[in-house]
């Protein structure tokens, strides 16, 4: 199978996207970037859901976009599976499953249905109506419809991002042997440091719609220090509004909020929340927050990265030598931390 | 002729059947009209909203006379029936059908363009990248989604024009047989004091559109329990 070349140019209003990049014809390629970024509008043209003014798009060999080429949604041989997995309620999960399948011509069939029900330990689940499946098998049946389709490149857009800690370490193994397994190649979308580490062979970096590096895994992960030093990850945690002002998390612990943001979506950057031993003496404020370190990474002798569990989510904190140095920085240990700045998304 | 002593009966069809041809024509004409509600970023889409709702606020009367202007042989619509070879639309059933859809269409719109809306363009779009046509996904996946909205467009439409006596004077007029609806077959009983006879078409309206609503929500419920 032949390799892609991907030129995108799409401006809106407040927004430039400019993303040139090839990609492997097989193995694991990650798309990284912040929220806000330009990856789902990325998608969105690739997928043919939006038309950019400029793009040259080929996929293994197939001009989907070019100066006088457009090939509708349905004409690109591209399976998408989508954050918020977006089964049809109407359909059971084999009729879910055959949807892409059946529309798919005979001749371009090359992936079975028995082949992914076993790799994906979705025989159990067939019959079912998608409404009783838990978010990591609605997932698997999501990953199943798009690879029936036996796409010429599968897009997942931040797959496990929606699903709680048990399923995203579910998921993740079926993820790993899906590009060998089936010789699709996979291009993984996430802005989730851990997730690009253990999956991806070869990486593009995308940051306010440009791209800032990109080739394999070891070198881009030799600039990352350099990349994320120009940003440090966004976290985003999901909780609710109790009150104006108030962010309720699942556990029962509240940020406050500038009363402006109603969304249950909180942008914090891993700049901008400390991690504190114990909570200072006469500390009063709400921006304290308890968690769990879940894992640490060295990116390089001057960077680290700590993932820490606060209320199930993960969020990641950068952290300088001498930081982890403290013994009260290690995996297992429960952490204070102060939220410096807070970034809500106003809706 | 036997006389079955239902004088009723012949009203009660004819609202009935009125009923369901318009409501049957106004669905597959509101469906394009309701999409297109939903889709549109046209700056002039609250105009057209405004539009469509205005049966909603005019006096039945009001819809009547206009419609019976338009209907009639000299109007623009009864003109060129006429033109294609039809009967008089004025006091015929046809006229009657015509004039129906214009005062129930908000009832059917309505509930159509909310369930498209409701719906947004998530579900239709993943069924683009699985393959299906543009038309294929609509007819797949949009209007097996939207079946609440068309059994509520359903129902409303077609009590709503059951129920309808103004427009059906104006336009239709007394005609038995032809245009005497119930509701107009229950006003006569009335101005004639006959009120055993007003009292049976009543009754009977009344069990039918119970038993009629009564099905629907019963439909609608076990639908959702299924899924």
């Amino acid at each position: 199978m032949t390799a892609s070349d991907i030129t995108i140019e799409f401006s809106y209003p407040g927004f430039d996207l400019e993303a040139s990049f090839p990609l492997p014809a097989k193995g694991i390629s990650g798309l990284f970037g912040p929220s806000g970024a330009g990856k789902t509008t990325l998608i969105r043209c690739l997928a043919g859901l939006e038309r950019p003014a400029r793009a040259h798009i080929n996929v293994g060999g197939r001009i989907w976009q070019s100066d006088d080429i457009f090939l509708a949604p349905h004409e690109r041989r591209l399976g998408l599976v989508f954050q918020d997995v977006r089964l049809f309620n109407h359909l059971s999960v084999r009729k879910n499953l055959l949807y892409g399948y059946d529309r798919t011509a005979p001749e371009d069939r090359k992936i079975r249905m028995e082949d992914v029900l076993n790799m994906l330990d979705l025989a159990p689940l067939l019959d079912k109506r998608p409404e009783k499946l838990s978010g990591g098998e609605g997932q698997r049946v999501a990953i199943g419809r798009a690879l029936l389709t036996s796409p010429a490149l599968l897009l997942m857009d931040e797959p496990l991002a929606a699903l709680g800690e048990q399923h995203k370490k579910d998921i993740l193994p079926y993820l790993k042997k899906l590009p060998r397994e089936f010789g699709i190649p996979l291009l993984y979308v996430s802005h989730n440091f851990e997730e690009m580490a253990s999956l991806a062979d070869y990486m593009v970096c995308l940051n306010r719609g440009r791209i800032q590096a990109q080739g394999n895994w070891q070198d881009v992960a030799t600039q990352l220090p350099d990349i994320l030093d120009r940003w440090a990850p966004d976290n985003v945690i999901y909780g609710e509004i109790s009150a104006p002002g108030r962010f309720k998390l699942s556990d029962g612990q509240v940020i406050t909020i500038p009363a402006a943001v109603t969304s249950p979506r909180l942008v914090l950057n891993a700049r901008d929340i400390s991690l504190l031993h114990s909570p200072p003496g006469n500390y009063a404020g709400d921006a304290l927050l308890t968690g769990t370190i879940m894992d640490i990474t060295q990116l390089d002798r001057d960077k680290n990265i700590v993932r820490i569990s606060l209320a199930g989510q993960d969020i990641h904190v950068v952290l300088g030598p001498r930081g982890v140095d403290q013994p009260w920085i290690s995996v297992g240990q429960d952490i204070h931390m102060m939220i410096n700045r807070i970034r809500g998304e106003v809706e | 002729m036997p006389d079955f002593s239902f004088p009723g009966l012949t009203p009660l069809i004819l609202s009935i059947k009125l009923a369901g041809v318009t409501t049957l024509l106004l669905i597959i004409l509101a469906t394009p009209l309701a999409w297109w509600l939903s889709q549109t970023k046209n700056s002039l889409k609250p105009l057209f909203e405004a539009i469509v709702a205005l049966p909603l606020v005019l006096p039945p009367t009001v819809i009547g006379f206009y419609m019976l202007i338009l209907l009639g042989p000299e109007g623009f619509i009864g003109r060129s029936w006429i033109g294609m070879g039809g009967d008089s639309l004025t006091f015929s059933f046809s006229g009657l059908v015509i004039a129906s859809m214009i005062y129930s269409l908000p009832f059917v719109v309505q509930p159509i363009q909310n369930a498209f809306e409701g719906l947004g363009r998530n579900a239709l779009e993943t069924a683009w990248t699985l393959g299906a046509r543009p038309l294929e996904a609509f007819f797949s996946v949009v209007l097996p989604l939207s079946t609440k909205g068309y059994l509520t467009a359903l129902v409303l439409g077609f009590a709503h024009t059951l129920g309808e006596f103004g427009i059906v004077l104006m336009v239709g007029g007394n005609i038995p047989g032809k245009t005497r609806v119930i509701s107009i077959a229950i006003y006569d009983h009335v101005e004639m004091l006959e009120y055993g006879d007003a009292h049976a078409l009543s009754a009977g309206l009344l069990i039918f559109s119970l038993i009629l609503l009564l099905s629907v929500y019963l439909i609608n419920h076990r639908w959702r329990i299924r899924t």
